[in-house]
């Protein structure tokens, strides 16, 4: 694979053919607004247009999303802090923060930005913080591989809710979204018997550790994981505590023995 | 047609011609009579005409010298039902069930045109279509053979030397050579972006791939009351079939796909049936015209949202996908359809392929403007005489259309604007008329050729309330995904919502134009980067109207309700008591009987004199049916 040689703020970078712009910034330190992003995920879906900057192509000058340009030839120069890149970035904040008042994390991310508050009208329609990134889909859909939730309604109706917005019988209660989500509009609710990942879920029973007791996993997750790892799947007994704990004895019983 | 002949495979050039041949001799000679069935005249009725002649016909036992067809969108929708009369060259419009036997007797078999029946304006009598304004302004490439083919029967498409231009380049040219004729010709994408199809081409060409390549064709037509690419399907859909075939050989494909929009099943079973029929004769299949080369033509339905004809959210739709946009800077012919070379066109562009192979790219880069090339097919509606389906050369004028081929304007107010571009175009003023209508001309007056919408609007159309229900549209129609679009296009509407319903701030315009640019600007795909053109066009030549809803909490054109006030006219008032009768929450009091001013002595003495009406402005709902019914326009709404 071929490299490119360009410049981000006038600071010379190299980077792969095709790699995203957002994480050639990243890994050389600068500083970019992503809550879409996340490094789990192998490719961004460009939906909150935070992370704008402006590329200078041969043939082309103008401001777009970061997270979806693949670096090529072509591209010469990125500057991430103009007066422009700083005002659409403010001006779709404010159109998240109209939309998600209440949400601790976009009012702090708006305070990062010198935005005070939204000059924006509310349009609340779901009472919900969630700002629509995507990953909890993107994570569910292709990590996980569940399926269990997907975008539903369009324009400002969209939100993300199982399909015919009934409890999601796909849902193996992995947590997976909620683990994600940048505005922690997922919740991962658990008592001593069930887990529920709200809003999506129904109450989930949960497997016992045989070791410590305590719930560790969903049935469901447990089902969903054996199918997927065939013959390996004694792996999964016990909890993750327990499981570590018994590495560490093992590992004592085996310094111990060559003593 | 009787035609009882089975289909064989062609399998050679010489064998398409003396089918051609053949076909062309039997049609010799006998009359035809055709009635268009595209969606205007049906409306209309033309379906039971149809049938009327079809009895007609028969009863005079003349089954087999009268060819009796049912025939694609002839354009002058306003008119309908059209029909049709060759070779004597006689055409009727609004023409009736009754009609039948008379057309049948007098025109068909006497070759007289049936005077009452013909089409007359401006104190002329036409005759035949060329002699319609309404045709006459017009050049027909693409829809040339409407009203000539019947769209069911390819046999009528290869005599009129349909799929010639494929054996052509099947047998005479190199990939390239093809490729090169339509760079030559210079024909631009219909579907909206206006891309240079050769350019296209090439860049797919050019890719070495062992995993195959596609070619699609954009039927989806989602702009809302367009009609262009389904009347083409409709009525001539192996032009369309014809021109992917050529596309894929240039482009080395062999594969392709039709997305055809969910709402159009008539043109969907008549394209289904003409693929049939293709590929029975070997003009799409395995071993096309015996050249050892393969092509087959899959049909995919579309995804129901207007988006879906966005180039990624097509592809995306075809496999399997959600139908949403993604990122797109790695252009589709190099990764589009499976992240496969794929090129993309609309069915306009595609229908326009046969027919520059047959002619030459000369022939078709000598028709148009300066940067766009051959004819543009529009659906012209709204407030003009000659509504329906029009297709002119590049570089005419608006006035020409609006005039010469759309008759003027219809009712008695004056012509105020003209919005081109499908919901994401513009609005053109008056002083703008006499502008080229091209590509780049369209842009430049900040509006777009979009795929070939055309709505004409009068003064009694307000440009807020216009920019308000285009804005209403995209910001339901966005997919959501962006922030720019799906919040921005919200909030914008929320603002012009305001403006017409008088509850806008002054600062509201500053925050409105602010909006606009971010969405232009930071939207994901161009839905969203022109969704503000309908907000942006009217404000720059509508400002005052804006500022007259904000200011002086006033609607000039009379249409936003909540800005106007009905009054009556008192010395205009005759006392009839109509608008009183009419009104749905009675609010409008009064006393039917002689107008005051012209009751005499014995009136009074008798009791027969009215008192003039009062509309009660507290309770008034703002209908406007009064307005309506009034025989003396006492009426006012201000
Ligand atoms: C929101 C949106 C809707 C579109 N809808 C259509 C459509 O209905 N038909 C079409 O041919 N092109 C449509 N396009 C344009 C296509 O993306 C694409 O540019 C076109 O099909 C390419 O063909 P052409 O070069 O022959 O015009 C749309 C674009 C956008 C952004
Ligand atoms: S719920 Fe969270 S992760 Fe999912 S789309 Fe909304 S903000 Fe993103
Ligand atoms: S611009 Fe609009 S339609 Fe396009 S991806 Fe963004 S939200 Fe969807």
């Amino acid at each position: 694979m071929s490299e490119i040689h360009f410049n981000i703020n006038g600071k010379e970078v190299t980077c792969r053919r095709d790699e995203m712009l957002l994480d050639v910034a990243l890994r050389h330190g600068i500083d970019i607004p992503a809550p879409c992003h996340h490094f789990a995920l192998p490719e961004d879906y460009g939906a909150c247009r935070l992370c704008l900057v402006e590329i200078e192509e041969e043939r082309w000058t103008g401001v777009d999303a970061a997270c979806t340009y693949p670096v090529r030839e072509k591209c010469i120069a990125v500057r991430t802090d103009t007066e422009e890149v700083r005002r659409y970035r403010q001006l779709n904040l404010q159109l998240l923060l109209a939309r998600c008042p209440e949400s601790e994390s976009v009012r702090d991310l708006a305070r990062s930005m010198d935005v005070e508050a939204s000059r924006f009208p509310g349009i609340q329609r779901q009472n919900s913080d969630c700002i629509l990134c995507g990953l909890c889909v993107n994570v569910c859909e292709n990590l996980i591989g569940a399926g269990a939730i997907g975008f539903v309604g369009r324009g400002a109706e969209r939100r993300v809710a199982a399909p015919f917005d009934e409890p999601a019988s796909q849902c193996i209660g992995c947590g997976a979204c909620a683990e994600v989500c940048p505005t922690n509009a997922i919740k991962t609710i658990e008592t001593e018997d069930e887990r529920t990942i709200k809003p999506f879920s129904p109450p989930l029973k949960l497997v016992k550790c045989p070791e410590c007791g305590k719930g560790c996993m969903t049935e469901k997750q447990l089902e969903f994981m054996k199918t997927q790892l065939g013959n390996k799947s004694d792996v999964l007994a016990g909890c993750p505590a327990c499981k570590v704990r018994r590495r560490a004895q093992e590992f004592a019983a085996v310094l111990r023995g060559k003593e | 047609m009787p035609l009882c002949m089975t289909r064989e495979k062609i399998g050679s050039p010489e064998a398409l011609n003396s089918l051609a041949g053949r076909l062309k001799e039997r049609a010799g000679g006998r009359k035809m009579v055709s009635v268009c069935l595209g969606t205007g005249c049906r409306a209309e009725g033309s379906g039971e005409v149809y049938e009327a002649i079809r009895e007609a016909v028969g009863e005079l036992g003349l089954e087999d010298e009268v060819i009796v067809m049912g025939s694609g969108c002839h354009g002058l929708c306003a008119l309908g039902p059209l029909v049709i009369l060759t070779p004597d060259d006689i055409f009727y419009p609004k023409v009736s069930p009754e009609d039948a036997t008379e057309i049948i007797e007098k025109s068909v078999i006497g070759s007289q045109p049936v005077d009452r029946l013909l089409y007359k304006t401006g104190g002329k009598t036409c005759r035949c279509q060329s002699e319609v304004p309404f045709y006459g302004r017009q050049e027909r490439i693409v829809l040339g053979l409407n009203g000539i083919v019947d769209p069911h029967m390819i046999e009528d498409y290869i005599r009129e030397g349909g799929y010639q231009s494929l054996a052509e380049v099947l047998y005479k040219y190199p990939p390239e050579d093809v490729v090169s004729e339509i760079s030559a010709s210079g024909l631009r994408g219909r579907g909206g972006g206006g891309f240079p199809t050769g350019r296209k081409w090439e860049s797919c060409r050019a890719v070495e791939t062992e995993d195959g390549k596609f070619v699609i064709c954009n039927a989806d037509e989602g702009d809302p009351g367009a009609f262009m690419d389904r009347s083409i399907m409709e009525a001539n859909p192996h032009t369309v079939i014809e021109g992917m075939v050529i596309g894929a050989y240039a482009v080395g494909a062999e594969e392709g796909y039709i997305y055809i929009r969910k709402e159009y099943p008539l043109a969907l079973n008549t394209l289904q049936c003409a693929l049939e029929q293709a590929r029975d004769y070997g003009l799409l299949g395995h071993d096309i015209l015996g050249s050892g080369r393969d092509f087959e033509i899959n049909v995919a339905r579309g995804g129901g949202a207007f988006v879906c004809g966005e180039s990624t959210a097509l592809t995306a739709s075809i496999e399997g996908r959600v139908g949403e946009p993604g990122a797109k800077h790695i252009h589709t012919t190099e990764s589009g359809l499976w992240g496969r070379p794929t090129v993309l066109n609309n069915v306009e562009t595609w229908a326009n392929v046969p027919e520059i192979i047959k002619r030459g790219s000369r022939w078709f880069a000598s028709i148009g403007s300066e940067g766009s090339k051959g004819t543009k097919v529009f659906s012209l509606v709204g407030a003009i005489k000659n509504t329906g389906l029009i297709e002119v050369p590049m570089g005419i004028t608006l006035r020409e259309i609006i005039e010469d081929i759309g008759g003027g304007m219809a009712g008695n107010h004056g012509f105020k604007a003209v919005q081109t571009g499908g919901p994401s175009g513009g609005c053109i003023p008056a002083d703008h008329l006499d502008m080229k209508v091209d590509f780049d001309s369209l842009i430049e007056v900040g509006s777009m050729m979009g795929s070939g919408g055309m709505i004409v609007m009068d003064e009694s159309s307000c440009m807020v309330d216009v920019a308000r229900y285009f804005l209403d549209f995209l910001r339901t129609e966005s997919c959501g995904k962006c922030t720019p679009c799906r919040d921005g296009t919200e909030q914008m509407f929320m603002i012009l919502d305001r403006i017409c319903r008088g509850k806008a701030g002054e600062d509201e315009l500053g925050k409105l134009e602010e909006i606009a640019e971010l969405v232009r600007e930071t939207s994901l795909c161009k839905l969203g980067s022109s969704a503000p053109n309908p907000v942006l066009s009217t404000l720059r030549f509508f400002r005052d109207e804006y500022e007259a809803h904000i200011r002086d909490k006033k609607c000039p054109a009379g249409v936003c309700s909540a800005l106007i006030e009905f009054s009556i006219d008192q010395e205009k008032c005759v006392c009839c008591g109509r608008c009183a009768n009419e009104c749905p929450v009675d609010c409008i009091a009064g006393t039917a009987g002689k107008p005051p001013a012209k009751a005499s002595e014995e009136d009074h003495q008798e009791g027969k004199v009215g008192e003039p009406f009062l509309i009660d402005v507290q309770e008034c709902v703002k209908c406007g049916s009064c307005f309506d019914v009034c025989p003396t326009d006492a009426v006012e709404k201000k």
